[in-house]
């Protein structure tokens, strides 16, 4: 046709939807542009006024989930444990229970339900904070004494997010490992050296890579769209709006990146 | 050598989304207390805007000592917004941070200043300012004039050249507030300091200012001091301080 497309000819609402996703796509590469930026102001700021963010972030983010984690866990281990222990054998498989759990939990599961733990909780908790300071003019506040705020706000919460889904991935997986062993030991017997053998026999490097890849990387991204949903609200009646959106779209896309990384470690 | 702390230089801001200003001109000396003041849409917050660095789409020249604004880099831009003292009128203190952690943002994040050291100063703001019963508390357990105390003890924290007052000082008793009245008086008489007060009420503002200047639609109609503030006949400046629908200025 020898001119660029015009896209707003795109009838309908799929159209539009289309159009507008685009357009999410490039203000949240703008967003991300903003942040490198503002890693020239690491050379001015003292990095104490961040500690506290991060710490604080961790005690949110970390450790007041910890008990949810934990409940999880037993009973995801405990459902797992007693499915794989008493169906296996049926099909005369039952040596690969260390295998079945190492893949379910360790490789899936364990990074998987944490990240749906803090997306719902700490991710909506961001979005709903920073649109509040946003609304308040906190953050204006904050830019007039000349705090860079794209630093301030997301990089403590990158970094804590980071820290604590590593460390709750690790929980979950042990808790599901030997807390749902524990459970399962009400309805069916396995003798503990032989499931601790089994479940070392199972574990690999690669395992253990693709769990860190899958910690920082749902450690970036959630607190990364969280912060660039939370800056958006130009009003308080769009802050449940924003905060909707921003949950459904990092849940979407954390079952995609852990589908990819799942394929490229283990196809 | 130009001693200046801002001059504005034929300043001209188009009103896409925010009030115009037209060829302005304006120069503020260390030792300097002005009050501007208009009506709404006479610019000033577009003014306010364009000295904090926050909006660089204008013509003309703006000088924050010797320098210019619009030349700054992006940690020059930042510096700059620290070296000003600003108090707005929604106060803007972080609502998750007790009054002290207020007060000791701008110095925890910029200063090199040890954690003893930045607490000393927070110490003597807290004295200064009456806060000692809420130093603890967030300003959601916080009265009125204590948040108010709270923001301006923070806003001068780097013991700023030139403040900015942005619509505060307004509703609340003065009774609550006379350690911030003391304040300004004593940067009035500072030849070193400056204090530029944008309100809608410049009455307010007589013991702590110098000169008075109106704006409307983005233009100086009337510029001159205490004096000529209660007596000029300046038909603009009558009109909006009797608040009178008679006069050059039209109801927006």
């Amino acid at each position: 046709m020898g001119r660029d497309m015009d896209f707003t000819v795109i009838p309908g609402r799929t159209g539009r939807r289309v159009i507008g996703f685009w357009r999410d796509v490039l203000d949240f590469r703008d967003f991300l542009r903003s942040i490198i930026t503002s890693f020239q102001s690491l050379r001015y700021i003292r990095l104490r006024s961040l500690y506290a963010i991060v710490v604080n972030q961790i005690r949110f983010t970390g450790i007041d989930a910890l008990l949810f984690v934990i409940l999880i866990a037993l009973m995801i281990g405990g459902t797992v444990i007693i499915q794989a222990s008493t169906n296996l054998p049926r099909f005369g498989i039952e040596g690969f229970l260390g295998n079945i759990l190492v893949i379910i939990i360790a490789r899936e599961l364990g990074p998987l339900v944490t990240a749906l733990i803090v997306i719902s909780r700490s991710g909506s908790a961001m979005v709903t904070e920073i649109a509040v300071q946003k609304w308040s003019r906190e953050i204006l506040s904050m830019e007039i004494m000349g705090i860079d705020t794209r630093l301030y706000i997301v990089i403590p919460r990158v970094i804590a997010s980071i820290l604590s889904i590593t460390s709750l991935i690790v929980i979950f997986d042990t808790v599901a490992f030997f807390g749902g062993y524990l459970i399962s030991l009400t309805t069916i017997y396995i003798p503990a050296d032989q499931f601790l053998q089994a479940l070392l026999d199972a574990f690999s490097f690669k395992d253990l890579v693709s769990a860190l890849i899958k910690s920082f990387t749902y450690g970036t991204l959630i607190p990364l769209i969280a912060c660039y949903y939370g800056f958006l609200p130009r009003s308080k009646f769009e802050v449940p709006v924003y905060v909707s959106r921003a949950v459904i779209r990092t849940l979407f896309l954390i079952f995609v990146i852990n589908a990819f990384i799942s394929v490229i470690f283990y196809f | 050598m130009d001693q200046a702390l801002v001059v504005i230089e034929n300043l001209t801001v188009d009103g896409e989304g925010r009030a115009p200003l037209t060829d302005l001109s304006l120069r503020v000396d260390p030792g300097d207390s002005m009050v501007v003041f208009g009506p709404e849409g006479a610019g000033l917050g577009s003014l306010v805007a364009v000295l904090l660095g926050i909006d660089n789409e204008y013509r003309g020249k703006v000088y924050y000592k010797g320098r210019s604004i619009k030349d700054f880099n992006y940690i020059e831009r930042h510096n700059h917004k620290r070296d000003i003292g600003y108090l707005h009128g929604d106060y803007g203190l972080l609502s998750n941070m007790s009054v002290e952690e207020n007060i000791s943002l701008p110095l925890e994040y910029h200063s090199e200043l040890s954690a003893d050291e930045i607490e000393l100063i927070v110490d003597s703001l807290v004295e200064n300012f009456g806060l000692g019963r809420c130093r603890k508390l967030r300003p959601i357990a916080m009265t009125g004039s204590e948040i108010f105390r709270t923001a301006y003890a923070r806003a001068i924290i780097n013991n700023p050249d030139l403040l900015i007052v942005d619509h505060a000082f307004i509703d609340h008793a003065s009774i609550n507030i006379i350690p911030v009245s003391d304040n300004m008086r004593r940067r009035k008489v500072d030849p070193n300091k400056a204090t530029l007060f944008f309100t809608y009420q410049p009455q307010i503002f007589l013991d702590f200012a110098d000169e008075f200047i109106m704006f409307y639609k983005g233009g100086m109609v009337f510029r001159g001091d205490r004096g000529a503030f209660l007596e000029s006949e300046n038909p603009y400046l009558r009109q909006f301080i009797q608040a009178s629908r008679q006069g050059p200025m039209e109801m927006m």
